[in-house]
C-alpha cells in the first residue's frame, strides 16, 4: 500500500488574529486528482499555503508522505506552482533555462552542479509543455500565459509525486487554458502525479477533477463529484449552482 | 599616459592597490547582484555606517580598525535582518535606525578620545594607495572565501532571489541562504571600506550590479558583467586618481557612473 501523500488533521491558521481556515480534515490518496474550490476569501490559498510550510499554523497537524510537515525533508516530492512570484518585475535577468532548472537542482545534496543530464531533462520538459523556443528568453519579458508554462515546467521539471497548482490558468488564454487542463490530467493518468488544484472555477474543475474540496473557512464539501453531485446537503447548499458543477462533469 | 600607466605599475603601493582593489570589487560584483535583486540594496549602505562607529572603536583602543569592524558589522547585519524578518521594523527604517546610530556613536567616540592620529578621513572617503601589506593578504584570503562561497550557494541564492516561496517548497533553508548573504556583504562591505570608504562603499556594490542588470539577458551573464565593470572600474579609478593626484575612492565610483551612463545609452538604443 502507497504512503498516503496528503493528511491533514484538524488544521486552523489564523490571520492577524482571525480564524481564516478552521478545524480542516483531509486526506489525498495517491493519484486523487482533487479541484480546490471556493468563494475569494475562503482560505484556498491560506490551505495550500500553511500545508507546504509556508504559513504558520495555529493548530492541528499536517502530514506529507507520513512525516510531521517539520520534520519533512523529502521535497523534491512536491512541485508547486505558485498564483504569482510577488517579486517577480521585468528586468530580472533569468532566462527560461535558469528558472526551470532552478527547480531541478533546488532540492539536491550539496554540492549542487547541473550535469548534461540535468539540461537534457531541461529541454524535455520545455519541449512537453510547447515552449522549446523559449529557453533564452528572459522570464520577465514573456506574457502571462507564457510565465505561467515556464513556472509549471519548473514545477514537473524534477517529476513530483504531489503537485500543487494555485489558480495557474488565471492568465492564460481560452485554448492554453484547454492545453493546460489536458496536460495536468494526462500527468495524472500516465504519471499517476497526484494534484491539488485551487481554482474559482468549480465547473472546469468538475470536468478535470476526480474529487471537489469546497473550502468556505471550512470544509463545505470533500468527495468524489459523483457523491457532490448526489448530495442533499450540496443540493441545500448550492441550490442551482449544485446542478452547474455537475451537469458539465463527464 | 601609457607611460605614467607603466610607471605607476613599479610602485608597490600601486601593486597593492590593485590586488587588494580587483578582489574586494569582485566580491562587491558577485554579491551585488543578489542584493540589488533582493531589494537589499541599502543594506551594504547602512553596514557601512555602521562600520564607521566599529572603526572609531578600533582607533581608540589601538586595535586595526578592521579586526574589530569584522566582527561587530557581522552582528549588526544579522541584527537587520532579524529585525526585518520578525517584522519588528520595517526593513528600511531599521537600516536608517542602526546607520544614524552607528554614525553618532563613531562621532561621539571621536570626540570622547579628542580626535585620532590617525586620519579618520580615509576611513569616510577610502584610500586604496596606503593599503598595507597586511590588509591585502587579509582581503584577498577574505575575498577568495566570500567568492568560494557564493560559487557553493549559487543555485540557492539565485531560487532565494528569484521566489523565496518556491526556495522554500523545493527544501532550501531560506533563512539560512539569506544570512549567508548578509553576512558575506558585511564582510565585503568591511573589506570595501579600504577601497573607497564608509560613504561610498554601498556604491561599489550597487554600481556594477544595476550597470549589469541593465543588458545582462541570463544571470550568470549579470554576474559576470558586474565583474567586468567592477574590476575596471577599481582598476581605471586606481590609476586615474595616481595620475591626476585625485582622492582614490571618490575616483573609482565616479568610473562606476560612467560605466553605468554608458550602459544606460546603449541601453536605451537598443
Amino acid at each position: 500500500m502507497s504512503i498516503i501523500p496528503l493528511d491533514v488533521k484538524s488544521l486552523c491558521v489564523m490571520y492577524q488574529g482571525a480564524e481564516v481556515l478552521s478545524q480542516i480534515d483531509l486526506v489525498v490518496n495517491a493519484g486523487d486528482y482533487i479541484g480546490i474550490v471556493g468563494p475569494n476569501g475562503s482560505g484556498k490559498t491560506t490551505l495550500v499555503r500553511a500545508v507546504l510550510g509556508l504559513l504558520p499554523l495555529a493548530s492541528g497537524q499536517v502530514v506529507l508522505f507520513g512525516k510531521e510537515q517539520q520534520e519533512f525533508k523529502d521535497w523534491k516530492k512536491i512541485g508547486y506552482l505558485p498564483q504569482r512570484i510577488t517579486h517577480l518585475d521585468q528586468r530580472f535577468p533569468a532566462n527560461v533555462d535558469e528558472v526551470v532548472a532552478a527547480g531541478l537542482i533546488a532540492s539536491r545534496p550539496y554540492p549542487k552542479e547541473m550535469t548534461s543530464s540535468d539540461r537534457d531533462r531541461v529541454a524535455d520538459i520545455l519541449k512537453d509543455l510547447g515552449i522549446a523556443d523559449l529557453r533564452t528568453r528572459m522570464i520577465g519579458r514573456l506574457s502571462g500565459g507564457q510565465q505561467q508554462r515556464v513556472l509549471l515546467a519548473r514545477a514537473l521539471v524534477h517529476a513530483p509525486e504531489l503537485l500543487f497548482l494555485d489558480e495557474p490558468t488565471t492568465a492564460l488564454d481560452p485554448a492554453t487554458r484547454e492545453m493546460f487542463y489536458v496536460l495536468l490530467q494526462k500527468i495524472n493518468k500516465t504519471q499517476k502525479t497526484t494534484i491539488l488544484f485551487v481554482s474559482h472555477d468549480p465547473v472546469t474543475m468538475g470536468k478535470y477533477a476526480s474529487k471537489l474540496l469546497y473550502l468556505d473557512k471550512k470544509v463545505v464539501f470533500f468527495g468524489s463529484f459523483d457523491n457532490f453531485c448526489h448530495s442533499p446537503d450540496m443540493t441545500r447548499y448550492f441550490g442551482a449552482g449544485q446542478h452547474l458543477i455537475c451537469h458539465r462533469h463527464g | 599616459m601609457f607611460t605614467d600607466i607603466r610607471e605607476a605599475l613599479q610602485f608597490a603601493f600601486i601593486q597593492r592597490a590593485l590586488i587588494a582593489g580587483c578582489f574586494v570589487a569582485l566580491c562587491c560584483a558577485f554579491l551585488g547582484v543578489f542584493l540589488v535583486l533582493k531589494r537589499f540594496a541599502l543594506i551594504g549602505d547602512g553596514l557601512a555606517h555602521i562600520s564607521f562607529a566599529t572603526i572609531a572603536i578600533g582607533l581608540l583602543v589601538h586595535v586595526t580598525p578592521i579586526f574589530i569592524s569584522l566582527p561587530l558589522v557581522v552582528l549588526a547585519a544579522l541584527l537587520v535582518l532579524r529585525l526585518t524578518e520578525k517584522s519588528l521594523l520595517y526593513g528600511d527604517a531599521a537600516i536608517g535606525l542602526l546607520s544614524a546610530m552607528g554614525v553618532a556613536i563613531g562621532v561621539l567616540i571621536a570626540s570622547v578620545a579628542g580626535g585620532f592620529n590617525v586620519d579618520l578621513f580615509s576611513y569616510l572617503f577610502g584610500n586604496i594607495l596606503s593599503v598595507s601589506q597586511t590588509e591585502v593578504i587579509l582581503s584577498v584570503i577574505l575575498s577568495l572565501v566570500i567568492m568560494g562561497l557564493v560559487r557553493f550557494f549559487y543555485h540557492d541564492l539565485f531560487a532565494v532571489t528569484f521566489d523565496q516561496d518556491h526556495a522554500q517548497v523545493s527544501g532550501i533553508r531560506t533563512g539560512l541562504v539569506n544570512r549567508i548573504l548578509i553576512v558575506l556583504t558585511a564582510l565585503t562591505v568591511v573589506l570595501g571600506i579600504k577601497v573607497v570608504g564608509t560613504m561610498l562603499v554601498s556604491s561599489l556594490i550597487v554600481f556594477p550590479a544595476v550597470s549589469a542588470l541593465f543588458v545582462a539577458t541570463n544571470f550568470r551573464a549579470a554576474i559576470l558583467l558586474a565583474a567586468v565593470f567592477s574590476v575596471v572600474s577599481v582598476i581605471t579609478g586606481i590609476f586615474v586618481s595616481y595620475i591626476w593626484n585625485l582622492p582614490s575612492g571618490a575616483t573609482i565610483v565616479c568610473a562606476n557612473f560612467v560605466i553605468f551612463i554608458v550602459v544606460f545609452f546603449i541601453r536605451g538604443r537598443k
